[in-house]
C-alpha cells in the first residue's frame, strides 16, 4: 500500500513540475526582438514609420448629402524596402453593394419576424466611394485595382526607401443616414426643424500602414476591427452652406472668412478662459435653424501629425471652448452640439474634454494637438485625431435621468481619451481592438474617479467583469483575439483588458511600479506603431515584474478566476508542559458530544457491577489518565533545560496555527487575499503573490500562524481579483444572496427624480 | 432546394444590409442569474442587460419616446417589456406546463445596465431542463446571452449564441 502511494505521489510531482502552462515565459508567444523593436519593449534602433501628407478639398451637397473630394497625397516611404504598389482604404465600400460585411452575417428567417423587419431591410441606400480618377501629378492616369475595401495602386517602378511619391483621387459617395443604416459617421436629420448634421469621417481614400510587423495593413474592413493608419501632414478644405460652423481635426487657419467679428472676438476670448466660452449661442443657433442658406463657404483647416482627419459640420451647431494648460502649453477644448443636447451639453461637455486631457496627460504623455473636440452626436461614440462624436441627450421636455447624465459623461470622456489610444499611441485597431478600446477604458476608469467621487464607471473595478468570465468558455475568446473574431466585443475588449490593468495597479504591481511602466509605454509609443509584445514587455522591463504568467492568463486564456478557500485546519504548539497538556485533554474529552444512549443509561441504570463490587475495578480502571505523576514533571523539566530562551518563549507564546486549503476551480492564478477577523474582532489582511500556485495550480496548502484566536477567513474582501463566485471564500461558510434576494429587500420607483421634481413645482403651482 | 427555399435565400442575402455591425458596438449582451427556490417553488431569476440595447428595441418599436431610464417603470412599460422576455427566456421542464415569467420589477442602474427580476411558479424541478434564452437576438445578431442557474448552491453557467440558442442544463439532484 505505502509502495502505490508511493509512485503515485512521484507522478503527481512529475506532472505538476514539468506542466507549468500557467507561469511557463512568454518568449514562443512573442515575436523575435530586433533591430525595429527590442527585448524591453521599446523601438528599435532602426525603428521606421511612414508618413502619407493629403490636401483635401470636398463639398457637402447639403440638398442631396453627396460629398465629393479631391485630394493630392504624398507618400513617403521611411522603410529600408523597395514598394512595388501603395495599398489605400476605402472604408466607405462597407455600405457598398457587394459588401461582405453583409454577406457574412449570420441570420435566420426568425430576424424576418414582421413586416417591419422586412421594411427595414429594403431600406435603399446607395453607398461606397465612387472612384472618378487617380493621377498622377502631371494628370496622367494611374493603374489600380479595388478589393471590395482596399484600393492598390500599381506604381511604373517600386517605390525605393527614403523617397516621395505624390498622386491625386478624385471621388465622391453618399453620405449615410447614421439614424437608419447606422455607422460610426454619417448625417442625423431634424425633422422639426428640417435640418442635417453632418459628422463625417473615413471620407477620403486612406493610406495604409506599412510596416515592419505586418507588411502592408490591408486586412479587409469588415466592421469591427477599426483602423491603422500612418501619420501625416492635413491641409483640408471644407465648402458647406454659409450658415453652418465646421468643427474638424485641426487648426482653423481662416477664422476671418468663416467667422463673424463677434465670433472671432469670442473665439480669442475662449483660447486663454478657464470656463466655456459660448462662442454660437444657443439663441444664434436656432436663429440660424429657420434661414437656411444657400451660398456655400469654405473653412480652412491644418493638422500635423495625424493619423486621420474628421469633421462635422451643421448650422445648428452652439460652439463653446476654453483653455486648458498641458505641459506648458493651451490647448483649446471645445464643443459643438445642437439644441437638443442642452442643458447636459453647455453645462459639461467641454469642461470634460478639459479635464480628460489632463488627466490622461498625467497617466500618458502631454497632449501633442492643439484642439481637442466633442461633438454631440446621438446615440454613438466614435474617436478621430482632436475630434469625437459623442451621444447623451436629454429628453425633449429639457430633462434627463442620472443615467443620461453618467452616459453622457463616460461617453466623452472615452472618446475624447481615444485621442491617446489609439490616435497618438497609434496601435493596430484592426488587428487588436484591446490596445485601443481596452488601454483608454482603462484609463477612463482613472479619468471619471478624479471627476467625481465614487463615480458609478461602468467598466474598470475587478468585480464588474465577473458576470462575462465565469464559466462555460465555449464561447468566450482570449483577449488576444483578432477584432473580427471575437465574442462578446464589449467584454472582451474593453472590459476585461481595463480590468487587467486595474488589477496589475492595484494588486499584483501596485501603483507606483504600475504608473511608472504604463507611462513609459506611452513615451516610448507615442506618435508611433507599437503591438502587443511592445506593451507587454515594457510593462515587465520597467517594473521588474515578471508578469508572464499575468500575460498568459488574462490575455491569452480564457480562464476565470474562482479560487475556493476549501478547508481550514487549526492547530496549536504542543507545549510538553504536562499540567497544561492533559488540562486540554480533559477539557477537550469533556467537549465531546455524548452519544444519547450513555446519558440515558446514566439515569435507568442505577448502579452498574463494578460500583457495586469495588473488587471488579483494576489498575486501569481507577488510574487518572489526567493526572500529573512526578515522572510527568521530571521528563518535561528535562525538556525545558535543553531549550534555548528563545525557544522556550516561542514554545510558551501560545501561538495558533492554521492551515488553509485553496482550490483554483476556474484556472485563472490569481494572489491570495485573505481577510482574517480574530476572536477580539480586530481585523488583518495577508496577501500572499499568485506565484504561490506556480508549482501546483489546482490546490495549495498555507499555513498563518497568529497570536490570537481565528474566528473567521475571507477571500478576496476587496473584491480586487474578479473572483466570480464568493460562495465558496470564506470560512466558516457564508450564504451569498442572489440578485433576486437583494431586489426582494428593497423598493424602487421609477421616475426620474428631475421629471418629479417638476411636478412638484407645478403641484405647488396649482395650490 | 425548393423554389420557395430558393426565394427566402435571396431575400436573406438582399436584405442583410443593415447591420449593427457596421460599427463596433460594445454592449449587446445579457446576462441572467436564476435560482429555483425549492420552499416556496418558483424559479427566481434577475437578467441584466445593456440598457442601452433594451432603450433602442423599445424606440424602435415606438413602445417608448425617450430614455429608459426617463420611462416611469409602472405596468405600461412592463406590458411592453413581458412579451419580449417570454418568448425569449424560457425553460422546458418535462411534464410540466408553459412558464410564465412575471415582471417583479425593473431598475436601471448608473453603471449602464438594467435589471429585470422575474419569478414563475414550477411545481417540480427536474434533473434535466432545457432553456430557450436568445433575448435581443432577432435584433443584434451578435449578441450573446449566458445564464447561471443556482440550485442548492451549485452554480452551472451556459452560453447562449445567435448559433445556439438553446441549452440543456442537468443539475445534480438533491
Amino acid at each position: 500500500m505505502n509502495r502505490i502511494l508511493i509512485i503515485f505521489t512521484s507522478s503527481f510531482l512529475f506532472i505538476n513540475a514539468f506542466g507549468q502552462s500557467k507561469f511557463a515565459q512568454l518568449d514562443v508567444e512573442l515575436p523575435t526582438p530586433n533591430e525595429y523593436r527590442t527585448a524591453a519593449g521599446a523601438p528599435g534602433h532602426n525603428y521606421y514609420q511612414q508618413k502619407a501628407d493629403y490636401k483635401i478639398a470636398i463639398t457637402i451637397d447639403d440638398a442631396t448629402q453627396k460629398l465629393t473630394g479631391e485630394e493630392t497625397i504624398t507618400y513617403t516611404n521611411n522603410s529600408p524596402d523597395q514598394l512595388e504598389y501603395l495599398w489605400l482604404q476605402l472604408d466607405q465600400n462597407l455600405y457598398s453593394q457587394n459588401s461582405d460585411t453583409k454577406l457574412i452575417e449570420v441570420e435566420k428567417m426568425e430576424d424576418f419576424k414582421s413586416i417591419g423587419d422586412v421594411k427595414k431591410r429594403f431600406h435603399y441606400y446607395d453607398g461606397g466611394f465612387k472612384i472618378d480618377a487617380i493621377t498622377s501629378t502631371s494628370g496622367q492616369k494611374m493603374s489600380f485595382a479595388i478589393n471590395k475595401t482596399m484600393l492598390r495602386i500599381n506604381l511604373d517602378k517600386p517605390l525605393a526607401p527614403n523617397s516621395s511619391i505624390t498622386f491625386k483621387i478624385k471621388w465622391w459617395y453618399n453620405i449615410n443616414d447614421r439614424m437608419a443604416v447606422g455607422g460610426r459617421s454619417g448625417y442625423e436629420y431634424f425633422e422639426k426643424d428640417q435640418n442635417y448634421l453632418y459628422t463625417v469621417a473615413h471620407f477620403f481614400p486612406r493610406m495604409c500602414v506599412y510596416n515592419d510587423v505586418e507588411g502592408w495593413q490591408n486586412k479587409q474592413f469588415l466592421g469591427r476591427g477599426e483602423f491603422a493608419l500612418p501619420f501625416g501632414d492635413y491641409e483640408v478644405n471644407i465648402t458647406v452652406p454659409s450658415d453652418h460652423i465646421v468643427a474638424a481635426t485641426g487648426e482653423l487657419q481662416n477664422a476671418n472668412s468663416v467667422l463673424t467679428a463677434e465670433q472671432r472676438k469670442r473665439f480669442e476670448k475662449a483660447k486663454s478662459a478657464d470656463s466655456p466660452v459660448l462662442i454660437v449661442t444657443q439663441a444664434e443657433a436656432e436663429m440660424k435653424e429657420k434661414s437656411k442658406e444657400k451660398a456655400l463657404k469654405t473653412w480652412t483647416f491644418k493638422a500635423t501629425n495625424v493619423r486621420d482627419f474628421a469633421f462635422a459640420s451643421s448650422r445648428k451647431f452652439i460652439w463653446d471652448a476654453q483653455a486648458v494648460k498641458v505641459g506648458g502649453k493651451n490647448v483649446l477644448a471645445m464643443s459643438y452640439y445642437p439644441k437638443e443636447g442642452n442643458p447636459l451639453w453647455e453645462r459639461y461637455s467641454t469642461k470634460l474634454v478639459a479635464h480628460t486631457i489632463k488627466t490622461y496627460s498625467k497617466y500618458t504623455v502631454d497632449y501633442p494637438y492643439p484642439v481637442a473636440i466633442s461633438v454631440h452626436s446621438k446615440w454613438i461614440g466614435m474617436e478621430y485625431p482632436m475630434i469625437c462624436f459623442n451621444g447623451g441627450r436629454p429628453e425633449e421636455d429639457g430633462t434627463y435621468s442620472q443615467e443620461t447624465k453618467y452616459g453622457m459623461w463616460g461617453v466623452i470622456i472615452h472618446e475624447v481619451g481615444h485621442n491617446f489610444f489609439p490616435m497618438i499611441i497609434n496601435s493596430d485597431e484592426r488587428q487588436w481592438t484591446w490596445m485601443d478600446e481596452g488601454l483608454n477604458t482603462f484609463v477612463q476608469y482613472l479619468t471619471e474617479q478624479e471627476w467625481e467621487r465614487g463615480y458609478p464607471s461602468r467598466r474598470g473595478p475587478a468585480y464588474m467583469i465577473a458576470d462575462y468570465m465565469r464559466g462555460d468558455k465555449k464561447f468566450i475568446s482570449p483577449i488576444m483575439t483578432n477584432s473580427e473574431s471575437i465574442f462578446q466585443f464589449g467584454n472582451n475588449a474593453y472590459g476585461k483588458p481595463a480590468t487587467a490593468l486595474n488589477i496589475l495597479r492595484e494588486t499584483i504591481m501596485g501603483r507606483e511600479l504600475f504608473d511608472y511602466a504604463f507611462k513609459m509605454y506611452c513615451e516610448r509609443w507615442a506618435l508611433k506603431h507599437p503591438t502587443p509584445a511592445d506593451f507587454f514587455r515594457t510593462m515587465e522591463d520597467a517594473s521588474a515584474v515578471d508578469l508572464d504568467w499575468f500575460w498568459r492568463g488574462w490575455f491569452y486564456s480564457t480562464d476565470h478566476v474562482d479560487i475556493s478557500l476549501d478547508e481550514v485546519k487549526w492547530f496549536q504548539l504542543n507545549s510538553m508542559n504536562p499540567e497544561v497538556e492533559k488540562s486540554i485533554k480533559q477539557e477537550n474529552e469533556m467537549a465531546k458530544d455524548h452519544f444519547i444512549g450513555d446519558d440515558r443509561n446514566k439515569e435507568s441504570i442505577k448502579q452498574t457491577v463494578n460500583e457495586a463490587d469495588p473488587n471488579i475495578d483494576d489498575f486501569y480502571a481507577k488510574r487518572n489518565v489526567y493526572f500529573v505523576d512526578a515522572l510527568d514533571r521530571k521528563e518535561y523539566d528535562d525538556f525545558v533545560a535543553k531549550l534555548s530562551k528563545e525557544d522556550l518563549q516561542l514554545l510558551n507564546a501560545n501561538k495558533q496555527f492554521y492551515e488553509l486549503t485553496f482550490s483554483n476551480i476556474g484556472g485563472l492564478v490569481m494572489p491570495l487575499i485573505i481577510e482574517v477577523t480574530f476572536a477580539d474582532n480586530t481585523i488583518e489582511i495577508i496577501r500572499i503573490p499568485a506565484e504561490i500556485w506556480r508549482q501546483y495550480e489546482d490546490k495549495v496548502t498555507k499555513v498563518l500562524i497568529f497570536d490570537k484566536e481565528v474566528i473567521s477567513f475571507r477571500l478576496d474582501p476587496n473584491l480586487e481579483t474578479a473572483d466570480t463566485d464568493f460562495s465558496n471564500n470564506s470560512w466558516p461558510k457564508r450564504v451569498e444572496p442572489t440578485r433576486y434576494e437583494l431586489f426582494k429587500q428593497k423598493q424602487t420607483n421609477g421616475e426620474n427624480p428631475m421629471q418629479r421634481q417638476k411636478r412638484v413645482q407645478e403641484a405647488e403651482k396649482k395650490n | 432546394m425548393t423554389k420557395m427555399g430558393k426565394t427566402v435565400y435571396l431575400l436573406c442575402v438582399l436584405f442583410a444590409f443593415f447591420s449593427p455591425t457596421l460599427r463596433a458596438h460594445d454592449t449587446y449582451f445579457a446576462f441572467a442569474e436564476v435560482e429555483y427556490n425549492d420552499m416556496n417553488g418558483t424559479l427566481e431569476a434577475t437578467l441584466t442587460v445593456s440598457t442601452h440595447d433594451l432603450e433602442r428595441l423599445l424606440q424602435e418599436k415606438e413602445l417608448i419616446s425617450g430614455a429608459l431610464s426617463s420611462t416611469p417603470i409602472d405596468s405600461i412599460l412592463i406590458s411592453h417589456i413581458s412579451p419580449l422576455i417570454n418568448t425569449s427566456f424560457s425553460f422546458s421542464f418535462p411534464e410540466n406546463q408553459a412558464m410564465l415569467w412575471d415582471i417583479e420589477g425593473i431598475e436601471n442602474t448608473l453603471t449602464g445596465t438594467t435589471n429585470i427580476y422575474l419569478s414563475t411558479a414550477v411545481r417540480n424541478i427536474t434533473d434535466t431542463f432545457s432553456v430557450r434564452f436568445d433575448l435581443f437576438m432577432d435584433r443584434y445578431p451578435e449578441q450573446q446571452n449566458k445564464m447561471t442557474f443556482i440550485y442548492h448552491e451549485n452554480k452551472t453557467t451556459r452560453v447562449f449564441l445567435n448559433s445556439q440558442r438553446t441549452d440543456t442544463f442537468k443539475i445534480k439532484p438533491i
